[in-house]
């Protein structure tokens, strides 16, 4: 009995010592907390409500037990609503995947749904900086999804037949360089942190977008690389980047806007080629080849 | 004996009543129901093309802050910081250019004049540090900048490491040049 639950823990620590080692950049050093922290808190909360009120936007308090509802930031969110129903925040899939529940905690950016409650006495949550308050914690994300969309976000090939017949072929070592891009959720988190893309929102693309033009770009399927690039050659669209670093700090899937960018602006500027696809996309469906 | 009572009840008890008065209501309504409606129509105008921030303007929404409520992180921190003594060299850049163009005498003249104010070696060494620490740090930087242009060195690890010996190295480029 004791040389089992010996092998389980020795298989425990195998198990935690890969996952660090594959785990992406973002390593969180957990700490023991000194002493306890009480569970009750303050919570200060952007209300607006709305064009209609005809009020300023204010910073209410809420005083929570953190102990009597969930860990994470959107638990204490739902809670508050419990208390006071007319906040308003968005929220959907509570796992950290749809992107909805972007919110500015404590000065940096966050999912509320994946992030834990931070260990201090008054915690304060603004909306996403830098974008038109709808009401309270809800922005207008319009120029961040036209954006996207600008950028022509699905796979082009140039003599593509009727949509679903072939499919695109792809080695795994191109699957490979797609890693760390495709999981990208679209929750805007590093571009309101960007300076750059606080005062040039309209025209900077911000690094969400370049992240998924990078995806598509690098993609071996994608065809249409040379179009791609020299769309995004102009000042304001790639080339506001300073490398502020920000958006790397800010992402909460744990993504690197940052060295996309950088990469993107190589293969833009021409100091870098796209390396061809090391297999044919089409060895498994051509034309004359039957289903 | 039972129905007669329970005629005597209906036609005088409250509830009895009520519901006399519910079912000639119900009535009217179907009546104005059994005319026709009135529909009104209105030409189809698809919505107009308006600017993000126009709209948003025009409806008075409030900007979320910004500058104000974000956290100071090295990142941003250095990165304004290296656009701030950019702005400042370019300053100097300025002045050195616009003084030999203007200024009536030579330079040598007015480093005279600073000799002539008989200052302390400290304050001296000081003020020439202050002076050339915009130049030591846009330095240390741009190299750290450069080396960000290969695309290496972008890890949140890497960068806070370079970010450090980049802040050593502006001390000691700053010294230097104070020194000399």
């Amino acid at each position: 009995m004791k040389s089992f639950r010996k092998l389980l823990w020795d298989k425990n620590s195998l198990c935690v010592s890969l996952t660090k080692f594959y785990s992406t950049e973002k390593k969180v050093v957990t700490t023991k907390p000194r002493q306890p922290v009480d569970p009750r808190r303050i919570f200060k909360v952007y209300r607006f409500g709305g064009i209609l009120s005809k009020e300023k936007p204010k910073l209410i308090n809420y005083d929570l037990d953190v102990s009597k509802c969930g860990r994470m930031v959107l638990d204490a969110l739902i809670k508050i609503k419990d208390m006071d129903p007319t906040l308003v925040f968005r929220r959907s899939c509570r796992e950290g995947i749809c992107g909805s529940c972007a919110v500015n905690l404590q000065g940096t950016n966050c999912l509320a749904c994946i992030t834990p409650i931070p260990p201090d006495k008054v915690i304060t949550i603004h909306p996403i900086p830098h974008m038109y308050v709808i009401r309270d914690l809800v922005v207008d994300m319009t120029h961040f999804f036209d954006a996207y969309n600008s950028i022509r976000p699905y796979l082009v090939r140039l003599n593509k037949g009727p949509l679903g017949k072939y499919q695109y072929a792809q080695s795994i070592n191109d699957n490979a360089k797609l890693v760390g891009l495709y999981e990208c959720v679209l929750c805007s988190c590093c571009s309101t942190a960007c300076p750059s893309y606080w005062w040039n929102g309209r025209r900077f693309m911000g690094p969400a977008t370049l992240l998924h033009a990078y995806r598509w770009i690098i993609d071996s399927r994608d065809e249409d690389t040379e179009q791609r690039l020299h769309e995004l050659r102009d000042d304001f669209k790639a080339f506001r980047c300073h490398t502020i670093l920000n958006c790397t700090l800010a992402c909460p899937k744990g993504l690197h806007p940052g060295l996309a960018i950088a990469k993107l602006k190589r293969l833009i500027s021409g100091l870098d080629k796209k390396p061809l696809s090391e297999i044919n996309a089409m060895i498994y469906s051509e034309p004359a080849a039957k289903c | 004996m039972a129905l007669f009572c329970c005629t005597r009840l209906a036609s005088s008890s409250t509830l009895g009543n009520l519901a006399k008065f519910r079912t000639a209501l119900g009535t009217v309504s179907y009546a104005q129901a059994a005319s026709i409606p009135k529909i009104t129509f209105k030409k189809f105008e698809p919505p107009k093309d308006e600017h993000h921030d126009l709209r948003n303007e025009r409806l008075n929404r409030p900007l979320s802050p910004h500058l104000t409520i974000y956290k100071f992180q090295l990142t941003s921190m250095l990165s304004i910081t290296h656009r701030a003594a950019g702005i400042i060299l370019t300053g100097y850049a300025t002045a050195l250019g616009m003084g030999a163009l203007m200024l009536p005498n030579d330079i040598s003249h007015y480093i005279t004049m600073i000799e002539g104010l008989n200052l302390s070696p400290a304050t001296i060494f000081l003020a020439k540090a202050a002076i050339a620490s915009p130049f030591g740090y846009h330095f240390a930087n741009g190299i750290r900048h450069l080396y960000w242009d290969t695309a290496k060195g972008l890890t949140i690890k890497e960068v806070y490491t370079t970010g450090y010996s980049m802040l050593a190295g502006t001390i000691a480029i700053t010294l230097f040049l104070a020194a000399l």
